[in-house]
């Protein structure tokens, strides 16, 4: 029995003891109190299925996978049900893949590179020229071509770091230069005869597949470890998003513009090395096919899983627009352009879907974002409902301003 | 409703001159703020009428209605001549009748003066529609000199000295004004790069326009260039109307400072009062673009304001002592221990920088909150191989909290948060490093009230624990109540320190005010000015070794030379002054 003194309330002994908190219950509490701390503010150890994530504004490009797969089931069935068909879209994209997720660094620091092109060129160049004319041996061919890369990104890097020039100017300078180097060691003709050993660097390994994609798939393993699970990653991003701001962070922003630079080089002159193994024979313009669609697959890569440059996308958005044109093939469309408007009209639907209904935050004011170019405004207008705002602000005015009587309309102000 | 309509009756048998613009009632509202509350202003023809008030007091968003860039809330009451008009959508004919000379100008720095000049209006053409270039040139210049000013009107406008820009900016605004019917013409602190000549020139320029009989607002800080210039005063206090129309000749400065401050303190700031620590930050001599000579210290448990006006250093100190943007001369040092002039340096060293543009420097839109408050220092949630993310975001949701950052979702993107708890967000990154110093540059500007009651509790509450703090803002009240001590900058150095009893809003504005008197003592060509560098390997704080260096006098627009050659000259220098 407990008496409160102030108050002389009785409380009984069976009263408090029903009442009585045991270690039971404070454990029970305990538990109760951790699942809603973290339910409602912490997010580390959410429930990992949101639905978000299979919208089509997110994964795009998987739907226009789904719609390719079903149009060619029905269109051309013998052919789009091989493995044979499938496996050679992978074996035949898996250097563009290279390129595209190289691409990726410099782009999601902030800045262009256009000279992929070239570097692709001339190391394919190299690595030819050195093996068919000068007799060096397959590593030091490959690692001088690899050094054409080193090299390239390095010089776009100054040039951009140092000399301030903007990146999109300094690497188009420097791809017409490069691709004077292939031209010139090349005599602008096809170099051909590479041994044997360096061609099986691109033969088959399993399945069909070539050994190209194996090594695209493990640069890809590799560069998106580096983005989304380092340290690096982060400052990539951070230094892309918003120099100045990531400078003031603390982070060294110079040195990550010109490392994603000399990075995207390397990939560049990786994927010329391969482009000359699989083909057998180089030319100085092997790699100026590679440009666009390197930059249309980081760019679409960019709309889908994340809100920027992330690896599986890109790695997909080859993929499936690839996919797309090999079908057409298959289909005998015969014309040559029908790839190449397939190709854009995919990118644009996409890329579309994903920026379409956006919502810019604080976005500017567009006349057909205007309550006054609403259909409400203009049904109101027919029909003569109500009054819209700004009609009635000008009506109030004129109500208070004017006086009848008042002819020379003269105001003066109210105390 | 009786009594107004006998005034105006009244009013009609005595008919002064019609107003230009009669503003009887004006508000506007943003989120969680009144920035403007009702505010009467009535400018008559021929009338420079002056506009005061401290910062944030509503001026600028005064401007902004006339200028018909924000819409006005509802039950607005404004006249423009004889008309009643509504602001926000002035028929072209009224809105070509209010020019505005704003702040920052305006004007495209790569075009020419020339082609600056025809942006609004267009160009004199011949029959191919060829611009009439060498007509259009010495139309510019005729109009230049009325300033006294001969610039090349070619050059691009980035290559202009300053007061040159805003001349060519004021003349833009006068060019083609129909005096014929009632205008109004707007000036947003014009002299604020200006020496005293131009000023002067201004001046008698803006009389010249009022004396045929259009009506100037003319808003500036300047106390002593508002009683010379204008007729009339208005004067702004948080968003209200405090002086209505008072004539400038039954003023004084004393008076005008005491109507631009003099407000009830708010609640919202906590106690000051405890023991001050150690130095922590000293700064030597600093040298900066517009610092002169800065020496400071910063304590331990120590919250150091620094006040001024723009262009008196105060925007930069924050910056030059954290090494944002360069010095030139000078020392910092944290805890005795020399620090270089790179935000990473600093960062090891222990300090800590809140930038004053939020949306270009201090943060990435982009980003998401939890790699935003990380991105400092990774660091410590390196795993083995990888980012540990679950330490990582678990501890960014320790700071969003303890920041008290609304709403709480570390996935959200930063643009999406309102600029309170962006800059919540800025400071949880900072306070997250653990810093010995922390630098906030305006803290609380954009900032709702009730996020920046708790911005100061927590900076506060971080000088408790033994941090130092320096504030640089714009907002005395801020100053006066956050602060243990506060250092006044005039002309980019340490004017005076004001603390204890000294530390009161009126002595703060007045303070940082001063400045007018010193501009009126400039000469031009001034003399070598001595200054005192302390050498970097003088033992310290005992006996300095000091050596003496002669700086050079600074650059003055009138003391440069001209003529044919004189332009060559100058082009040449003007170019490499201005290389980056």
């Amino acid at each position: 029995m407990r008496i409160n003194e102030k108050t002389g309330e009785v409380t009984h002994r069976s009263t408090l003891k029903k009442n009585k908190i045991t270690r039971r219950h404070r454990v029970v509490n305990e538990r109760i109190e951790r699942t809603k701390k973290v339910d409602s503010r912490f997010d580390a150890r959410r429930s990992p299925i949101k639905w978000k994530t299979f919208h089509p504004r997110n994964i795009g490009v998987v739907y226009l996978y789904g719609l390719i797969w079903v149009v060619f089931m029905l269109w051309v069935p013998d052919t789009w049900l091989t493995w044979l068909t499938h496996r050679s879209v992978l074996n035949q994209n898996a250097i563009l893949v290279v390129v595209a997720i190289g691409l990726l660094v410099p782009l999601s620091a902030g800045v262009f590179d256009l000279s992929i092109a070239g570097t692709i060129s001339a190391s394919a160049v190299m690595a030819a020229w050195g093996m068919v004319e000068q007799g060096w041996s397959i590593p030091v061919a490959i690692l001088a071509s690899l050094a054409v890369g080193v090299v390239v990104g390095t010089l776009n890097g100054f040039l951009v770091v140092k000399i301030r020039i903007d990146s999109f100017i300094a690497t188009l300078a420097t791809s017409s230069i490069l691709t004077a180097f292939a031209v010139w060691r090349s005599n602008n003709r096809s170099i051909l005869g590479f041994p044997d050993a360096f061609k099986s660097l691109s033969t088959q390994f399993a399945f069909g597949l070539n050994k190209t994609v194996l090594y695209a798939l493990v640069l890809g393993f590799v560069l998106w470890f580096v983005f989304e699970h380092t340290a690096v990653g982060r400052y990539l991003f951070a230094t892309g998003g918003a120099r100045e701001a990531a400078r003031l962070a603390g982070v060294q922003t110079d040195r990550y513009v010109w490392g994603s630079l000399v990075t995207s080089a390397v990939f560049a002159s990786m994927a010329g090395v391969l482009l000359a193994s699989q083909f057998g024979s180089t030319q100085a313009q092997s790699g100026a096919p590679y440009l666009l669609p390197a930059f249309a697959a980081a760019f679409l890569g960019a709309t889908q899983f994340k809100d920027r440059f992330n690896v599986w996308g890109a790695v997909l958005a080859v993929f499936v627009l690839q996919s797309g044109v090999k079908g057409l093939q298959l289909a005998g469309v015969g014309t040559t352009w029908i790839e190449s408007l397939f190709f854009g009209i995919a990118l644009l639907v996409a890329v579309g879907f994903s920026s379409f209904r956006k919502r810019v935050y604080g976005g500017q004011r567009r006349w057909w974002r205007r309550e006054e170019s609403g259909p409400e405004f203009f049904l109101g207008k027919l029909l003569g409902w109500g009054r819209v705002k700004g009609d009635q602000s000008k009506q109030n005015a004129q109500e208070w301003w004017f006086d009848p009587e008042d002819t020379e309309g003269h105001h003066i102000k109210p105390t | 409703m009786t009594t107004e309509l006998d005034e105006r009756k009244g009013a009609r048998s005595n008919p002064g001159p019609f107003p230009v613009l009669d503003v009887v009632s004006l508000s506007k509202t943003y989120p969680g703020q009144v920035a403007l509350a009702d505010a009467a202003l009535r400018l008559m023809p021929g009338e420079v009428h002056a506009l005061v008030g401290q910062n944030g007091s509503g001026k600028s968003t005064l401007i902004k209605l006339l200028g018909g860039y924000v819409k006005a809330d509802h039950g607005a009451k404004v006249a423009f001549g004889s008309t009643p008009v509504d602001l926000w959508s002035l028929e072209r004919d009224a809105r070509r009748r209010i020019r505005i000379v704003h702040q920052d100008l305006g004007l495209v720095p790569s075009l020419s003066t020339v082609e600056n000049l025809g942006l609004g209006r267009g160009y004199d053409t011949d029959f191919a529609g060829r611009i009439r270039w060498r007509a259009e040139v010495r139309r510019a210049q005729d109009l230049l000199l009325a300033f006294g000013l001969a610039p090349d009107v070619r050059r691009p406008v980035a290559l202009l000295s300053a007061a040159e820009r805003a001349a060519v900016a004021i003349v833009r605004a006068l060019q083609d004004w129909d005096f014929d019917r009632p205008g109004l013409l707007v000036l947003d602190e014009p002299t604020a790069s200006l020496n005293r000549g131009e000023v002067d020139a201004l001046f008698r320029e803006v009389r010249r326009i009022a004396e045929r009989g259009a009506a100037v607002l003319f808003v500036s800080h300047m106390l002593d260039e508002v009683l010379e210039l204008a007729d009339r005063v208005t004067v702004l206090r948080d968003g209200r109307v405090v002086a209505a129309g008072e004539a400038a000749k039954g003023l004084d400065e004393r008076r005008l400072v005491e109507l631009i401050v003099g407000r009830s303190v708010a609640e919202m700031y906590p106690g000051t009062d405890h023991v001050v620590g150690r130095p922590v930050l000293e700064a030597e001599m600093l040298y900066g673009v517009s610092l002169r000579g800065v020496s400071l210290k910063v304590h331990e448990r120590e919250v150091l304001g620094v006040a001024g006006l723009v262009g008196s250093g105060r925007e930069e100190i924050a910056g030059a002592l954290f090494g944002a943007t360069p010095r030139f001369v000078g020392k910092v040092m944290v805890d005795k221990h020399k620090v270089f002039c790179t935000p990473r340096d600093s960062i090891r060293a222990g300090v800590g920088y809140v930038p004053a543009d939020r949306k270009t420097e201090g943060l990435d839109v982009q980003e998401r909150l939890h790699e935003h408050i990380l991105l400092p220092r990774l660091g410590p949630l390196r795993g083995r191989i990888r980012l540990n993310h679950r330490a990582a975001r678990k501890e960014a949701a320790e700071w969003a909290e303890r920041l008290d950052v609304q709403p709480l979702k570390l996935e959200r993107k930063m643009e999406k948060f309102s600029g309170g708890n962006q800059q919540k967000a800025v400071l949880a990154r900072w306070m997250r490093t653990a810093p010995r110093v922390l630098l906030l540059d305006e803290p609380t500007q954009g900032v709702d009230v009730g996020a920046k009651a708790s911005i100061y509790r927590q900076i506060r509450d971080a000088a408790a624990e033994g941090m130092a703090v320096l504030v640089a803002s714009s907002d005395a009240e801020e100053l006066v109540h956050l602060c243990d001590r506060v250092l006044v900058f005039r002309s980019g150095s340490v004017a005076i320190e004001l603390r204890g009893n000294t530390l009161t809003e009126e002595r703060l504005v007045a303070e940082t005010l001063g400045a007018t008197s010193h501009r009126k003592n400039m000469r031009v060509g001034r003399e070598p000015i001595n200054v005192k560098v302390i050498r970097d390997d003088a033992d310290l704080p005992g006996e300095v070794e000091k050596a003496v260096v002669d700086v050079a006098p600074l650059e003055q627009h009138d003391t440069k030379p001209v003529g044919r050659f004189g332009r060559l000259v100058r082009s040449v220098t003007d170019r490499w002054k201005t290389r980056k």
